[in-house]
């Protein structure tokens, strides 16, 4: 409870965009070089250091660019709901912003998913595309950001623009699990979660370690990617109210005699 | 409830009015399911295999080329903001504008299905199952495509946005559509396609109400 009020604090503080600068002046470069050191380094272990697995061979190292783009996708959906709903609910000034610059991310790391998944798809399941129970949920998240970024896109007025693309993120978000139930309902061929359930077989240390620095390294681009973006939007704002608050000028030129 | 009713008439008179703009939902799906046929060769056997899936592209697509009838021609006017000076909710705007655009735009997609199933030679029991699937799913897709059309607002260019909009919502819409319209012809009206069918048209029905009145209202004030 505590926690949850501390995130509501820390929520409303940065309603106010001279706080959200002041916070994201430190923010944004530490999460921009976190990023940019883990995810070389993981690249580094992750195709040269770390050994070819039995199974998959050296298709393997796929998996360190896929399996973190598939969370990222899906964090940054998650991300785009929740500050939807805190905008939409209590008008927060900027969650609004942050739910549109995550959009074009969370679009891209989806494609990304679907092209490496297709590539890694080939070696292991000897076919770029079968109509499956994730790759088509993975396919449908790509139709959903697309719509959502379709809103922002029309949309002139800010604030309405807000709105409309916030109740499509909330009805995308409920319909989530419906879609994911429907399509595994289907199809499904997709290898079971290994990491995250309990008795799963689990990876050896050295195909971890370089997974968990992409992992870490992929969320720090995506904070990276929310907190410039909501920097570049706010900066914007701030041009065109200065073009509208400022004074009229009148030049008289010289008549001709 | 009769500021409810008095809505739907409404849109019945002017669908009425409306020299016939209201069957072109009619004419794009004779216009798709006959291109289909000849782009398949007018091949029977290929036909007969692909008359219920492209009926059921058809009936969406139609639904979603129409879309411009829900709700944006009210919103384009003033309609929407006047009728809710005059105390009519959002929540029963958006109400009315579902029904009478299932009413309107899709009862006849959905019931000259018979007439279209001649052109790819279905069989009677298939017909069937097209038909009573395709009832099942009419209150979730007209719930999604009014969802759309409210959220496009004024703005609406011919479909093609909400197309963009409502992809997502109709994927559980058609995989259980086609699973129920298949599954009729082995276990009849009771297999469970067909509740899970219909549930989640509730299921959409439940959402996209306050959705669409939210949408509304985002529309109207500025």
């Amino acid at each position: 409870m505590n926690i949850l009020s501390n995130i509501g604090k820390l929520i409303s503080y940065l309603a106010n965009p001279t706080r959200f600068l002041r916070f994201s002046r430190f923010a944004t470069p530490i999460s921009g070089w976190s990023a940019l050191v883990l995810i070389s380094v993981g690249l580094i272990i992750s195709l040269f250091i770390s050994p070819p697995a039995v199974e998959h061979g050296q298709a393997v190292r796929i998996m360190y660019v896929h399996v973190p783009a598939a969370w990222c996708a899906m964090a940054a959906y998650t991300g785009i709901a929740i500050a939807s709903l805190v905008s939409f609910v209590w008008r927060h000034n900027l969650a609004d912003l942050v739910a549109k610059s995550l959009a074009l991310p969370g679009a891209a790391f989806t494609f990304l998913a679907l092209v490496t998944g297709s590539l890694w798809g080939r070696p292991a399941w000897g076919t770029w595309w079968q109509w499956d129970g994730r790759m088509t949920s993975v396919l449908v998240l790509l139709f959903i950001y697309i719509g959502y970024m379709a809103i922002w896109n029309i949309v002139s007025d800010r604030r309405q623009a807000a709105r409309l693309a916030a109740i499509l993120a909330m009805v995308g978000w409920l319909n989530i699990p419906i879609i994911k139930f429907s399509v595994n309902w289907w199809n499904t061929l997709h290898q079971p979660a290994t990491i995250s359930e309990p008795g799963a077989p689990g990876l050896p240390l050295e195909l971890l370690t370089p997974l968990l620095l992409m992992f870490l390294g992929y969320t720090a681009l995506l904070a990276w990617f929310a907190l410039r973006g909501t920097e570049a939007e706010l900066a914007t704002l701030k041009r065109q109210r200065k073009a509208q608050s400022a004074p009229a000028k009148i030049t008289i030129e010289d008549v001709p005699s | 409830m009769s500021a409810l009713v008095k809505i739907i008439t409404r849109d019945f008179v002017r669908a009425a009015r409306s020299a016939g703009s209201w069957a072109y939902g009619l004419v794009f799906m004779a216009i798709f399911l006959s291109l289909s046929a000849i782009a398949l060769d007018g091949d029977m056997t290929v036909l007969r295999q692909m008359g219920v899936p492209l009926i059921w592209l058809a009936v969406t697509f139609a639904a979603l080329m129409s879309v411009d009838h829900a709700f944006s021609e009210d919103l384009r006017d003033g309609t929407t903001g006047q009728l809710w000076l005059s105390g009519v909710s959002y929540l029963s705007q958006s109400t009315s504008g579902i029904l009478s655009f299932a009413l309107i735009q899709l009862c006849p997609l959905v019931l000259t299905a018979p007439l279209w199933s001649l052109l790819f030679d279905l069989s009677g029991p298939t017909v069937w199952g097209l038909i009573i699937a395709l009832l099942c799913a009419l209150p979730g897709l007209a719930a999604f495509t009014a969802l759309a059309g409210a959220l496009t607002g004024p703005r609406g260019k011919g479909g093609f946005l909400a197309i963009f909009i409502s992809a997502p919502m109709l994927v559980p819409i058609l995989i259980f559509g086609m699973a129920a319209s298949d599954a009729f012809l082995m276990r009849g009206i009771a297999a469970v396609e067909f509740r899970a069918l219909f549930g989640l048209s509730l299921l959409a029905l439940a959402v996209s109400i306050p959705a669409t009145a939210a949408a509304l209202a985002a529309n109207t004030d500025r």
